[in-house]
């Protein structure tokens, strides 16, 4: 499902290159949840965001669901992003100004533009909620109405919006109490177990234990990998 | 993105704001205002003239001893030049004479007003059906010497005390008794006049066979501006040069309107830089907004927004600043020519006329929202191609 080959990413920094990635091959298969673990600055961020089709490698190939990303210019990334990755971010990312609903709908909107009914968008974005367990009551709350657990379930309902293979979480559990993170990981199981292919990036061991498998990134580099028991 | 959806999302972002859009969409307000309204009392003013002029007489041809307004005329016309004039094909009523300014006293006070002398006969021949008509009294009648006829504003705004038919105004020193007063024409010019009969003015005011502007009415069924182009033909022969003009009612017209023309698009113009100043306003404000949003851009971004789709958003959004600025400007500016219209009425200035058309007001809306689209859409563009790593990862 997702698949980096030889990868390397460099920055420049005045006269200095730093190597935020270097030579990475990584293989996740569908259906699989992967934990990508690692202190600050060892890569795990522009690793996530090279998967996420948000940046482009200096080097290497990055496959995903067997498209080769390399050569794809800004809006043909912009519908891998669209079709094949559904976010979800520490900080939840919600728009501001629009209900829960309505954020879930945005993906709904940049996809089908006119081709879906406003009713046939509402159904979508309400099951997607209901799939990510929010309480309907709550559907049309602006974010800042709702607490940080409520929000990042809706931030997972709007990753789900337009049913996508993959579900990228950046640090998912960042920014909410170890309770409401562990309900949060226990919602992404469930999903990664009705199919979707998951990829966490986490400094927390914690988080990091409901993958299938730990990739642990150290100065741009897999350090090693750990295969979680279980099933 | 739909386009709707865009325009909800616009309204919604422009409502969040609601202190900053207001503040930026006055730069707008009062640009628009003073462009809507400097516009329409400049156009009404113009049509107010040539509607005057058309119905002063469209038979009519002005001759005037000058290439161009606003030049000191370079000779005077005699009674030589009158027979030159009255000679010429399809020329019926010919009326010569004298207008310029002068102080009158009525009552102990002393008021600036235009006199105008001629042959009364003739002056009555010529603008026989041309809105000329008595109020009260009667007119000059050839053989009348220390006699007057007053314009309405003489009469009745002018001088404390009004004056009646039958008083006496002085000139010079010399008594004049009134004998009529005309109806009001609608100009201050025309209403604040005084009306002699030749003979006297001349001997007043020194001019012995001099004249300054001959007036004649063209015969039915002629060419007016054939004859026009005869008598400027005939006065070049005798006149030895061209220093004279000869206007058809037309062009005395697009004359004055061309000059007012000039006015208006200058004043327009100094009302368009502060309409200017308010488009860098709403420039301003999208760029600190982009700022402000640049983790939203982000995130729509990272959920499969194109770049036209945020550059959609924004232009849509600053479009619409310039829109409600314009409408409330324009409104603005509506109220403030009709005020000026009715101040000025009643002040007398039957001349200043609001002029309010459908294509002003369109024009003027679609004009703001482009303002608005144009000054949103580089602050957009920049705020579009964001790269939303950085966006996201900026907190």
């Amino acid at each position: 499902m997702i698949k980096l080959k030889n990868v390397t990413k460099t920055y420049k920094m005045g006269e200095e290159i730093i190597y935020a990635l270097k030579n990475i091959n990584l293989n996740i298969k569908e259906g699989e949840f992967v934990s990508i673990m690692g202190p600050s600055g060892s890569g795990k961020s522009t690793m996530l965001n090279i998967i996420g089709c948000l940046d482009k490698p200096t080097e290497g190939e990055v496959y995903i669901d067997n498209i080769k990303t390399n050569d794809l210019d800004d809006d043909g990334l912009t519908k891998i992003r669209r079709d094949k990755i559904g976010f979800v971010f520490q900080q939840f990312n919600l728009i501001p100004i629009l209900t829960a609903l309505e954020n879930v709908e945005l993906p709904l909107i940049f996809k089908y533009r006119n081709s879906m009914s406003e009713e046939e968008r509402r159904k979508r974005a309400l099951k997607c909620l209901k799939m990510a367990e929010l309480e309907e009551k709550f559907a049309n709350h602006k974010p800042n109405q709702l607490s940080g657990g409520q929000q990042q379930r809706v931030a997972i309902a709007r990753a789900l919006a337009n049913n996508p293979p993959i579900i990228l979480a950046d640090e998912p559990t960042g920014a909410l109490d170890s309770k409401t993170g562990e309900k949060i990981m226990q919602l992404l199981k469930k999903l990664n177990e009705e199919g979707k292919t998951v990829v966490v990036v986490t400094h927390d061991i914690n988080v990091a234990r409901f993958g299938d498998r730990i990739v642990y990134l150290k100065d741009g580099e897999i350090e090693r990998e750990e295969k979680l028991g279980g099933d | 993105m739909k386009i709707d959806d865009t325009i909800t999302f616009a309204f919604k972002n422009i409502k969040q704001k609601k202190t900053q859009s207001l503040l930026t969409i006055v730069g707008i307000v009062i640009g628009v205002l003073a462009m809507v309204s400097l516009i329409s009392l400049g156009y009404g003013v113009q049509n107010y003239i040539h509607e005057e002029m058309m119905k002063m007489g469209s038979n009519k041809i002005t001759i005037l001893p000058m290439k161009q307004f606003g030049v000191p005329p370079s000779h005077l016309f005699t009674k030589k030049d009158v027979k030159v004039v009255e000679r010429v094909k399809g020329v019926d009523a010919i009326m010569y004479g004298w207008f310029g300014s002068c102080e009158i006293e009525y009552n102990g006070e002393k008021k600036l007003v235009s006199y105008f002398y001629a042959t009364p006969s003739k002056l009555r021949e010529v603008y026989k059906d041309s809105g000329y008509d008595i109020e009260k009294g009667r007119w000059l009648e050839d053989n009348d010497k220390y006699a007057c006829v007053i314009g309405y504003g003489t009469a009745h705004n002018l001088f404390d005390r009004e004056i009646k038919v039958g008083d006496v105004v002085k000139i010079k020193d010399k008594k004049f008794r009134v004998v009529g007063i005309l109806k009001e024409v609608g100009n201050q010019q025309d209403d604040n006049s005084i009306i002699l009969n030749i003979d006297i003015g001349e001997k007043l005011f020194g001019n012995k066979d001099k004249y300054n502007i001959i007036v004649v009415t063209v015969k039915e069924g002629e060419d007016i501006d054939k004859v026009a182009e005869d008598i400027k033909e005939a006065l070049k022969k005798s006149l030895g040069d061209e220093d004279f003009s000869v206007l058809t009612a037309e062009q005395l017209a697009e004359r004055i309107s061309s000059i007012l023309g000039v006015i208006t698009i200058f004043v327009v113009g100094v009302a368009a830089i502060s309409l200017l100043v308010g488009a860098i306003g709403i420039s301003n404000t999208m760029h600190m907004s982009i700022l402000e949003r640049r983790r939203d851009i982000g995130i729509l971004k990272a959920l499969g927004a194109e770049t036209t789709d945020i550059l959609a958003i924004f232009v849509i959004e600053s479009g619409f600043l310039g829109l409600f600025g314009g409408i409330i400007g324009l409104v603005l500016g509506i109220v403030m020519a009709k005020g000026v219209e009715i101040l000025a009425h009643k002040m007398g200035y039957l001349m200043v006329n609001a002029w309010i058309s459908w294509e002003l007001i369109v024009g003027i809306l679609i004009f703001s929202f482009l303002v608005g689209v144009i000054s949103g859409y580089f602050p957009a563009r920049s705020g579009a191609k964001l790269n939303p790593i950085e966006t996201l990862r900026g907190e």
